[in-house]
């Protein structure tokens, strides 16, 4: 049976800090090729965007190790209002099979996610 | 507060909702379309289910080793450019299909341009809101039942709050499902107890 | 590169270039005989901004503009935005229209009139003199009309064509002009075709009539032309994919803000040229047969869209206000100074508030549907003047909250900040103008 970890030391970023990371993974057969990618998607009302910020290839081996690391952008901060959620995570993918883990990280300045509308106020 | 990643009529799960045959199936469909060879229409009024059927056959005539090709129309940008009317007209063959979500949105033209060179792939399916522009393969309508269907996989929930929430949206928006599903946002989205 | 939007300036080029040499030789000959000021040079402004015209749609064709799109292919596409079926007929009665002004109207006449230039003169006696009148409800036009017995190669011949205007127009003096100098019994020199010397003209000067002709058509074959054509002008040869958004340009220092959806003269001009086309096509109705109920239909449109347009034209008696912004961005945690002036009678302002606004903006696309909703995260009031007594000119400063999300646009989501200026004036437009600032993250 397949299996990938992806390790963090923590899940809570700021923007423009460095995440470092390892992953590791045993897969039922040899890939063609292993990414592993840092991204952002959206969720909520609208159709759902995605960009992937970074993405680094590691060996394409049935089973192994190897460390990552990503700079992260000044944003868009991990937040959450009426309409749109943006999530951030990394993910590790193995071609052809697709198999694949994921892994949500917080990416803002306050080491939380973002509420919008928590300070609807007048000067 | 629900967030928007928590919201059950979230639009990443709107899109992943199968369509819910009543009286046929994808089958009896691509029985119909294999006698109008391979030219053929879903009609239906608007949020009836006609893109999701569309991408359910598109889906399954990729996984038959068909090299399909998808063109979205909407009544934001009604137009091709010509290198996507070059992506679907170009290099057909009869294992080429052909998808059109808005046919009915095109200029003319650019319609009977693709209806004239995809005659050399393998077929032209569309949805649509009209009846002449292909023959009929299925004609999609909803249903109360098809709503609450939807609702409990949504939700995972199966109460009567729900249930006549449900209805009575369906009636308001006509059978529209896709504006039922947004109303539900808004309203989930003010807490559950509105619902 | 666009073949079809090219073609379409070249041709629009050429002709607007070839009206305004004719027009600019005309207007030179007269200058240097005396006849005319040299002020006269500042009518070839108007073919000449038909040229530029030209010139940058031939421009933006060949040359094309930035999308910002990357080039792969993927089934799922986004399209440039066309027009329908319904569209391209209505505008191309106006296209046909103003092309056959333009062409017929001014632009043979024109080359008729050059072409003459070069023919034979013949000893010519004016038979018959005489400024005819149309007679009709809507206005008098005139014509002169001018017959003229004329000897070439020994041959008597006779021409009732005085120039090559064919057109009657409601100027009555210049018609008047041509026969006083044409009485009867005067002696002339005719131009006359070498070729046909059945076609002879008295005089083969370029008229005012011909360039105002032109310009007339040109608006309607422009108008037209953009509603028929737009489909293809609009197909580009790039393909799109995922849009990646350009990085926007951090402008440092105070900026006047601008208006996020042009404002009240962008919106009057569209409103404007729309009620023109649309009353003028029903007016044309009501003159036909046309059945009472499409009438009707057409009528009522035409008296909303009237409306409307008189909104928008009341609108721009408004009192404007002009912002100032220390910089066009701001950090969040952060502020920015705001300076603001009203233009016109401010008195007028019963109720006044400047509002800092963060909204959400989420768009789905589904089918054949696009639905944008919005929903208000952020309202602070930066200036409020709830009684009346409006300053002509304020300064606020702007607190930028710290934990919030900064200016963000992806392509179907959007995080915007705006600056709201609302302003209630009694049975008149309201004030309501937004402006978009840009938040930089913390």
């Amino acid at each position: 049976m397949s299996e990938i970890f992806i390790n963090l030391r923590q899940l809570s970023f700021k923007p423009n800090d460095e995440i470092k990371g390892s992953v590791h993974w045993v897969l039922d057969k040899e890939p063609k090729d292993i990414a592993v990618r840092l991204f952002w998607y959206t969720r909520g009302r609208g159709t759902e965007d995605l960009s992937i910020v970074g993405s680094v290839s590691v060996p394409p081996k049935q089973r192994g190790e190897a460390d990552f690391h990503f700079s992260i952008p000044a944003g868009p901060y991990t937040f959450s209002g009426k309409l749109i959620s943006v999530i951030w995570a990394i993910e590790c993918v193995a071609n052809p099979s697709d198999e694949c883990a994921r892994q949500e990280i917080t990416v803002s300045p306050t080491g939380e996610e973002i509420l919008l509308g928590q300070d609807y106020d007048k000067t | 507060m629900i967030r928007p990643k928590d919201n059950p009529f979230a639009a990443h799960r709107i899109d992943k909702l199968a369509y819910r045959f009543r009286d046929d199936s994808l089958a009896d469909m691509k029985e119909r379309l294999k006698q109008s060879s391979y030219r053929g229409a879903i009609v239906g009024p608007y949020g009836s289910g006609k893109t999701t059927l569309l991408e359910a056959l598109s889906r399954d005539f990729k996984n038959n080793g068909y090299d399909v090709r998808c063109i979205f129309v909407n009544s934001d940008q009604r137009n091709f450019s010509w290198a996507q009317l070059g992506y679907v007209c170009r290099n057909c063959s009869v294992k080429t299909m052909v998808f059109i979500d808005g046919a009915d949105w095109l200029p003319r033209w650019q319609w009977m341009l693709i209806k004239h060179f995809s005659k050399k792939g393998g077929g032209l399916i569309i949805a649509c809101h009209r009846r002449d522009y292909l023959p009929v393969i299925k004609e999609c309508t909803t249903s109360s039942a098809v709503l609450q269907d939807c609702l409990e996989e949504l939700t995972g929930q199966t109460d009567g709050h729900l249930q006549q929430a449900g209805r009575i949206l369906f009636k308001k928006h006509s059978g529209n499902i896709r504006n039922v599903f947004r109303e539900l946002y808004f309203l989930a989205g003010q807490g559950e107890k509105k619902l | 590169m666009n073949i079809f939007s090219g073609l379409f300036f070249v041709i629009w080029t050429v002709f607007s270039g070839f009206m305004t040499v004719m027009f600019a030789g005309s207007i030179h000959k007269d200058v240097q005989s005396g006849s005319s000021s040299s002020w006269m040079y500042v009518i070839l402004l108007f073919p000449l901004s038909f040229v530029l015209i030209g010139l940058w749609g031939l421009y933006t064709s060949f040359l094309g503009v930035k999308s910002g799109f990357s080039k792969k292919i993927r089934p799922k596409t986004e399209f440039a935005k066309g027009t329908t079926l319904g569209v391209f007929f209505f505008g191309l009665p106006f296209f046909v229209a103003g092309v056959g002004v333009m062409v017929f109207l001014s632009i043979v006449p024109v080359v008729k009139s050059v072409l003459a230039m070069g023919w034979d003169r013949a000893p010519a006696e004016v038979t018959h003199s005489q400024l005819k009148t149309n007679y009709d409800s809507d206005g008098n036009t005139y014509k002169a009309d001018v017959h003229f017995r004329y000897t070439y190669e020994g041959q008597v011949y006779h021409s009732k064509t005085y120039d090559f205007q064919i057109m009657s127009t409601s100027g009555e003096k210049g018609h008047r002009k041509k026969v006083d100098s044409a009485p009867v019994g005067s002696l002339h020199d005719a131009y006359v075709n070498p070729w046909n010397p059945n076609e002879a003209v008295l005089s083969v000067k370029l008229s005012w009539v011909y360039l105002f002709t032109f310009i007339f058509g040109a608006i309607f074959a422009a108008v037209g032309g953009a509603l028929v054509f737009s489909p293809f002008f609009k197909m580009d040869k790039g393909e799109v994919a995922t849009k990646t958004l350009p990085k926007p340009k951090l402008t440092p220092g105070p900026v006047v803000l601008r208006c996020r959806y042009g404002g009240p003269v962008a919106k009057f001009i569209g409103l404007f040229i729309f009620t023109i086309i649309w009353d003028g096509v029903v007016l044309i109705l009501f003159k036909q047969d046309a059945p009472v109920w499409f009438k009707g239909v057409f009528g009522f449109f035409a008296v909303i869209i009237t409306f409307a347009f008189g909104h928008s034209f009341l609108s721009l008696f408004n009192p404007r206000p002009v912002l100032q912004a220390s910089s066009k961005h701001a950090r969040l945690g952060g502020s920015l100074n705001l300076n603001w002036k009203m233009r016109g009678q401010v008195q007028k302002i019963e109720s006044f508030t400047i509002t800092l606004i963060g909204q959400e903006e989420a768009t789905y696309r589904r089918g054949t549907d696009t639905y944008t909703d919005r929903a208000v995260f952020h309202q602070q009031v930066m200036a409020e003047y709830p009684h009346g007594n409006i300053p002509s000119m304020g300064t606020c400063a702007i607190k930028i909250p710290r934990v919030s999300m900064h200016t963000w646009k992806s392509q179907n989501n959007k995080i915007l900040w705006l600056i709201k200026v609302n302003g209630k004036i009694r049975k008149w437009p309201d004030i309501n103008e937004e402006y978009e600032i840009m938040i930089l993250p913390y």
